[in-house]
């Protein structure tokens, strides 16, 4: 194996960035599922497995966090608990697919590739695309361990066809190239993969880290070998996009984002990136079509709905961008840019004590901003109250001084 | 919000980035080319000061506040912006001194310009807290006058 090609050479770092957010979030279970993952490829079982039990204490149906329990029991050479997980209720309610993919990391766990493959082929015939890239991913695995190169080779080219879009990506890792090269590299993927495609949140953490230290080509590699262990070619596209995005190269963000939409437009994520960027570029009108997509797939996503509302004010849209508000309220009453922005909105719009009510909590939830209280200031004068207006505006030449501490 | 206003929420999301900040704790908007930060300002590593060519700095609290500083003196440099506003879960400013609940105890910074009086939203703050100014000792009111 190729040891400095592994797109986990940087597990140390990834693994201090994780830990110190967790000095900070102790129960977020994103973060936890994270570290456990990390942890395990640092060989750091115990701790690994007291994240991903940590994990499902928190959020108990965190499917993730569950395969990962599981893997790590096939990783320490466990099968028995890796069946026990399969027993639980929460395993039983598992996709057929994915309660197979247990089973072959229970029976690879007990007795190696070979009788994993047989397994794996009663769930899932080679013949014809798996349900699942998880079975895709398993089969390759297998086959790399057990050295079926030809089978390997075969198992690539129907992957590709079923997915155009990774053919390069296998190319750009060396995973399709000159058979010893080739081979190498799919030597580094089995290392990394070990029958678990979460590897890929791993990689694409990774490669987060690398950009913003404006790591680009690093950056771009780790995003490629994380499509190839996971197969997940919209991620894939987002995250591109959005390192694009970072570096404001706007038109080839516009086009990753759009290869994601292209991958699976049942997925609201792409729509709400291309709305983000298009509202940046000054494209409104395509900004409010994407987002009104993203909010029919995902009507429950306050950020969409306080996109929308601030798009559709400076269209005039009055009413449809405070009903846009008032739902990103709803969805979330903390949500304070979105209640500053209603406030504003209402109070241009004449309905002085509805933005009063709204600006008064903006201040009373503690933010400190001369702009706020000019806006205030303007209210109570338009109200009869010179009082407060006086009051208002003293604040806004000094307000931080009367902001409470804790 | 105008256009304006996306366009610098864009430049403000990729400069928090680029300076190590972890933009995922932190809602970010602007209104009228006033920035508003609310939520959790944290760095994604913890040498983010030194990766950004700044002296490293053993504190985690010192070490937030001092990015804290330099990023909001950044921020407000950004074209369009006419002021920023934080609203932090875990620092706070008052009298131009930002605070921080540390594991020890309070720790504190001072910003100097606002010691000396400029306004909120000048544009020009500068970050005045040597390592003798700042002060994490317990107490409710520690950071040294800036001069």
């Amino acid at each position: 194996m190729t040891k400095d090609r592994t797109p986990l050479r940087a597990l140390g770092e990834l693994l201090a960035a994780l830990e110190a957010r967790l000095e900070r979030h102790p129960h977020f279970p994103d973060l936890r599922n994270l570290r456990g993952l990390a942890r395990t490829y640092a060989g750091e079982y115990e701790g690994a497995f007291a994240d991903f039990i940590e994990a499902l204490r928190v959020h108990p149906q965190y499917e993730a966090a569950l395969l990962n329990v599981a893997w790590l029991h096939a990783q320490r050479h466990e099968p028995e608990l890796v069946r026990a997980v399969l027993r639980e209720p929460r395993g039983r309610r598992l996709r057929p697919a994915l309660r197979a993919h247990l089973l072959v990391l229970a029976t690879h766990a007990a007795s190696g590739a070979e009788p994993a493959l047989q397994v794996l082929d009663t769930h899932a015939p080679a013949q014809q695309p798996a349900e699942e890239p998880f079975l895709e991913l398993d089969r390759l695995w297998l086959s790399v361990e057990l050295g079926r190169w030809d089978a390997v080779d075969k198992q690539v080219r129907r992957i590709v066809s079923w997915q155009p879009g990774v053919g390069p990506l296998f190319r750009r890792t060396g995973l399709v190239g000159p058979p010893a090269e080739s081979r190498a590299a799919f030597a580094t993927w089995s290392d990394c993969y070990r029958g678990n495609p979460n590897v890929a949140t791993l990689l694409r953490e990774g490669a987060r880290l690398r950009a913003a230290g404006a790591e680009s080509a690093a950056c771009q590699e780790l995003l490629a070998w994380s499509a190839v262990l996971s197969l997940d070619l919209c991620e894939y596209w987002l995250t591109v996009g959005e390192q694009h995005d970072l570096e404001a190269r706007d038109v080839d963000a516009e086009t990753a984002f759009r290869q994601a939409l292209q991958v699976d437009p049942s997925r609201a994520q792409p729509y709400i990136k291309l709305g983000q960027l298009y509202a940046a570029c000054g494209r409104p009108q395509e900004s409010i079509r994407e987002l009104q997509h993203a909010a029919a797939l995902q009507p429950r996503y306050a950020d969409v709905r306080y996109l929308l509302g601030l798009l559709l004010e400076d269209l005039g849209q009055f009413e449809e961008s405070e009903g846009h508000l008032r739902t990103a309220l709803d969805i979330n009453p903390r949500y304070t840019l979105a209640r500053i922005a209603l406030g504003t909105m209402l109070a241009t719009r004449g309905r002085d004590r509805e933005a009063l009510k709204h600006l008064e909590q903006v201040r009373g939830d503690g933010v400190d901003s001369a702009d706020l209280e000019n806006h205030l200031a303007a209210l109570y004068e338009r109200l009869g109250r010179p009082e407060d207006a006086a009051r208002a505006r003293e604040r806004a030449l000094a307000p931080e001084d009367n902001a409470d501490l804790d | 919000m105008s256009s304006q206003d996306y366009r610098i929420n864009a430049e403000v999301r990729r400069f928090l980035v680029s300076r190590w900040v972890d933009v995922s704790s932190l809602q970010i908007g602007t209104t009228n080319g006033v920035v508003y930060l609310m939520g959790s300002f944290e760095p994604m590593v913890e040498d983010a000061l030194e990766r950004v060519g700044h002296v490293h700095e053993r504190d985690p609290s010192r070490r937030l506040l001092r990015l804290l500083m330099l990023v909001e003196k950044e921020l407000r440099r950004l074209r369009g912006v006419r002021d920023v506003v934080f609203h932090l879960r875990n620092a706070r400013r008052k009298g131009g001194i930002w605070r921080v609940q540390g594991p020890h105890g309070e720790v504190s910074l001072t910003d100097a310009s606002r010691e000396r009086g400029k306004s909120r939203g000048a544009g020009d703050v500068q970050v005045a807290a040597p390592k003798d100014e700042a002060n994490d000792d317990e107490g409710p009111d520690t950071a040294a006058s800036a001069g």
